[in-house]
């Protein structure tokens, strides 16, 4: 599939898809973050339990994306990358996201966007600074490629509200899973 | 024309889900059936796929005998559906309508239930309810 396919594949799914107030979403996830920070005191603690929250959501998220969109198979990690960037998060956040840079090893890309409905109102006071605000995101993509196979890392390599001029997550891949075959009566 | 069996299985070989309709011989052991169900699934579809000339594609939809026919869709995620039917469905796509089951059926009642645990044997009766409307809506059962 080519590049104009995919983002008009990601602006159908969107379009097709029930939609809920930015306001709603933003605020809602805001307070549960600012719930997070005040249960675990140390910023990344909470990242971790952002991950940890975004993971299950992925696990499950990953079913409803591929009913949605109707890709079957993804041959290659370059373009398994493009299709998070144009389809899902179209579909999931109704915002568009570049494949940034590769690394060396054409293992680790990055996902770049500018606008993050998540973080729509927030701002990071100076005691939270060590907090990934979005990291639920980096959750979300582990879980949904763990479940087609790809284990990954993720994290937030730049974020608007430690005042970078984009949003960007790393994600790494670290292997791919075969299927065992059914165990045997013995 | 009739539908005799569905199973829904995960990249383990748990079977999450199994009912029948017109099912006329009862296996001895429902879970031998089970393991044997997917066992030869397993088989089928990665030799169908070392028989393919594209390394990454190659996985059978259907197979037909000469009195029932298998029904096969799987998603990448690695959920496997079928349907067994008489051999008589001509000119209905039953994969098809698998992968809507999966569509409108799974994710809505099993995947958007956050009671249901990635895994598990699915015991959402509406769940069950639902497909059992889908199935007896098909043209072929």
């Amino acid at each position: 599939m080519s590049r104009p396919s995919l983002q008009a594949l990601g602006d159908a799914s969107f379009a097709r898809s029930e939609h809920v107030s930015a306001e709603l979403l933003a605020l809602t996830y805001g307070s549960f973050v600012r719930q997070l920070v005040q249960d675990y005191e140390s910023p990344s603690d909470v990242n971790a339990q952002l991950e940890s929250i975004g993971y299950n959501m992925g696990v499950r998220l990953v079913d409803d994306f591929l009913a949605k969109s109707n890709i079957s198979h993804c041959s290659s990690l370059a373009k398994t990358a493009e299709v998070i960037a144009k389809v899902a998060f179209k579909m999931f956040l109704g915002v568009s996201a570049t494949v940034g840079v590769w690394s060396q090893d054409k293992k680790t890309f990055g996902i770049v966007f500018d606008d993050n409905p998540l973080a729509e109102f927030a701002e990071l006071p100076e005691e939270c600074a060590g907090l990934w605000y979005s990291n639920v995101l980096c959750g979300v993509i582990r879980g949904a490629l763990e479940m087609v196979n790809m284990k990954v890392e993720c994290r937030f390599e730049r974020c608007r509200l430690r005042g970078d001029e984009c949003n960007e997550i790393r994600v790494s891949l670290h292997e791919i899973l075969v299927e065992q075959p059914p165990k045997g009566e013995d | 024309m009739a539908v005799f069996s569905f199973y829904l299985f995960d990249r383990t070989g748990t079977c999450l889900c199994y009912h029948e309709w017109q099912r006329t011989r009862q296996p001895q052991d429902m879970s031998d059936d089970h393991k044997n169900m997917f066992g030869m699934l397993f088989a089928l579809r990665n030799f169908s796929i070392k028989l393919s000339p594209d390394a990454e594609r190659g996985i059978p939809s259907f197979f037909v005998t000469d009195v029932y026919a298998l029904h096969y869709f799987e998603t990448a995620t690695g959920l496997r559906f079928v349907l067994n039917t008489s051999n008589d469905f001509k000119g209905v796509d039953v994969t098809h309508a698998l992968s809507e089951i999966y569509n409108s059926v799974f994710v809505e009642y099993v995947v958007k239930n956050p009671l249901y645990t990635r895994g598990n044997v699915i015991k959402s009766d509406l769940f069950i309810t639902k497909l059992d409307d889908y199935i007896r809506a098909l043209p072929c059962f």
